[in-house]
């Protein structure tokens, strides 16, 4: 009451001060430190723990649920899709449409073409629950901007496979934690 | 070290043998009246444009800082280390639609996003900002200081009332309230600086802590925290931002104002900010005395010194509640400002001025003060004081079992 509680306060708000400065002098070059995100949050961490995000990303989580990705079964060589068309149904926004090819390969039912709009998807995740081969994933991506919605924002098969290679390469999601990283 | 001298004695006068060159070149050419009148009014633009240049950077100032002291990177994106983020805010600002409220009154609520802003700038015409660097050397220098600033409620209680906004309304009543409630002590505790100089003048001010030699916080360091307490009240900054409340009446006083006149009563809060640090610096800190640097080099450092301090209390302290804040005005820095300004009155009798002896006497009577009210009202406080009870876990946990 005699102020004691102010000062006492004050300290402790110039120590955060001095030591954002601190911890830049010690990333010197680089905007931000090196090391993750969560390992500077802890409350024992001194400095500035902001994510600065153009140049860094936080990793995300395994279930984040982003545009989907077709998954490829890695053995086959051969997309997981049976072209069975419960994802085109159950979409509750209609963004997607599959067409069946004629013919089977590898005596498989394979999609001739599919097309994901992703300007209507909402991102319910229900394509990917009912998938009766597990053959959708969500891929890690964050940003999806796109200056008008055309083309840019509807994905093609060819489009949607090289997806799943890329960030499913085992042909399974979720993906395990570790593997989970930044686009 | 002659040369250095006189390059140093140079660079103090810089500004003020420019503007003696100014009106010697228009001599040449123009009646006397005339150069009069027109050095007046380029030394009335040259504030307004500082004043006007000053809020863009200290907006950038304050953003960065804030975010350091709590522990975050201000803006760091536009231009380097995010100087330019000012010139962004600006054009967002300038560009954004200007609304007026169909239920507002009209003349009031767009006449209100004016006035703020013209005490802010005649406050800037008393201020010493070096040697000789100051616009006009009034002998009444401080009474004008509250007279103009006390000016500034007018213009937030224009802007509440014309809004017709129920939180801008409680904004203006609390701004009233705590502005008339501040004003006092805050003049009381540079009474005792008064009494001490001898004159409300400005300058005279400065001269007097030459002739101390000592800057009058040594001489009166109760006087200057409830200056700077006062003042920050004053001027609607945290942790005695009331009239803004963010958290309770949204903004305050400017929740409809948009685009440009925002702007204005932003750049009507960050100048009064920074002309309180200013005065400040002027009366307690020695103004623009300092060694070897030009003299308005130091009085910006000084200024600028509080103007972190501030920023600082802003970073580390909640907001105070309406009752709290008027309660700590009248019962703790007015009683503290009168005894203050009695003893000071008692003392300047009895020592002799501008010696050594004279200062320690002034400290020894601000530490009797402070020791005084602390040994009178500390067993009250300690009884004041809230209980935190710390109920043990197990505990806890059966008295809200089934």
């Amino acid at each position: 009451m005699i102020g004691l509680g102010i000062l006492k306060g004050m300290s402790v708000t110039l120590r955060r001060f001095v030591d954002t400065y601190w911890g830049d002098l010690r990333q010197f070059p680089r905007r931000h430190a090196p090391g993750g995100v969560y390992e500077r949050m802890g409350i024992t961490e001194r400095g500035a723990f902001t994510i600065q995000y153009p140049e860094e990303r936080v990793p995300m989580f395994p279930r984040y649920r982003g545009p989907i990705m077709m998954l490829t079964d890695p053995e086959k060589d051969l997309t997981k899709c049976i072209a069975c068309g419960l994802c085109e149904r159950t979409c509750p926004t209609e963004s997607i449409k599959v067409t069946r090819a004629p013919e089977k390969i590898k005596e498989q039912n394979v999609p001739e073409s599919y097309e994901y709009d992703m300007n209507t998807c909402m991102f319910c995740g229900f394509c990917v629950q009912i998938c009766p081969t597990g053959a959708l994933g969500h891929s890690p991506i964050l940003e999806t901007g796109a200056y008008s919605k055309g083309d840019a924002l509807i994905l093609n098969l060819e489009q949607l496979l090289e997806m799943g290679h890329k960030y499913a390469p085992e042909g399974v999601w979720p993906v395990e934690e570790k593997e989970a990283v930044a686009s | 070290m002659e040369l250095v001298q006189r390059l140093l004695e140079f660079v103090d006068q810089i500004f003020v043998n420019l503007s003696f060159w100014a009106s010697t070149q228009l001599a040449n050419f123009l009646p006397e009246w005339a150069v009069t009148f027109l050095m007046m009014f380029a030394t009335v633009l040259v504030l307004v444009f500082f004043g006007l240049g000053s809020i863009i950077w200290i907006n950038v100032f304050e953003r960065k800082v804030i975010g350091r002291f709590q522990d975050r990177y201000g803006p760091n994106r536009f231009g380097p280390f995010g100087l330019l983020q000012c010139v962004a805010d600006m054009i967002k600002l300038l560009t954004k639609e200007d609304i007026t409220p169909t239920k507002a009154d009209r003349l009031i609520y767009n006449l209100a996003a004016v006035v703020p802003i013209i005490p802010t700038f005649l406050i800037l015409a008393v201020i010493p900002f070096g040697r000789g660097m100051v616009a006009a050397d009034l002998n009444v220098g401080f009474l004008y200081i509250v007279a103009v600033g006390s000016l500034g409620t007018i213009g937030i209680f224009m802007a509440s009332w014309g809004s017709r906004n129920k939180y801008a309304l409680i904004s203006g009543l609390r701004t009233v309230a705590q502005m008339i409630s501040y004003e006092i002590p805050m003049v009381l505790s540079v009474v005792g600086v008064l009494l001490l100089v001898g004159s409300l003048s400005m300058v005279s001010i400065v001269d007097a802590q030459a002739q101390w030699r000592l800057p009058f916080v040594v001489l009166q360091p109760l006087a200057f925290v409830i200056y700077f307490t006062a003042a920050v009240a004053e001027v609607n900054r945290a942790p005695f931002d009331l009239p803004e409340g963010e958290s309770e009446i949204v903004a305050g006083y400017h929740i409809e104002y948009s685009g440009i006149k925002f702007a204005m009563f932003l750049l009507a809060e960050y100048i009064n900010a920074f002309s309180v640090c200013a005065i400040a610096a002027t009366i307690f800190l020695g103004g623009w005395q300092g060694p070897i640097l030009p003299s308005w080099a130091w009085f910006f450092l000084k200024t600028y010194f509080l103007y972190v301090v501030l920023i600082w209390l802003r970073g580390t302290l909640p907001r105070v509640r309406i009752d709290q804040l008027l309660e700590f005005a009248w019962k703790t820095l007015v009683p503290l400002a009168l005894a203050n300004l009695m003893i000071t009155a008692l003392v300047a009798k009895l020592v002799p001025h501008n010696s050594l002896v004279g200062a320690v006497a002034f400290l020894a009577m601000n530490v009797v003060v402070i020791v005084g009210i602390a040994v009178v009202k500390y067993p009250r406080w300690r009884k004041e004081r809230r209980q935190v009870v710390l109920v043990p876990r197990s505990a806890s946990s059966e008295a809200s079992g089934p």
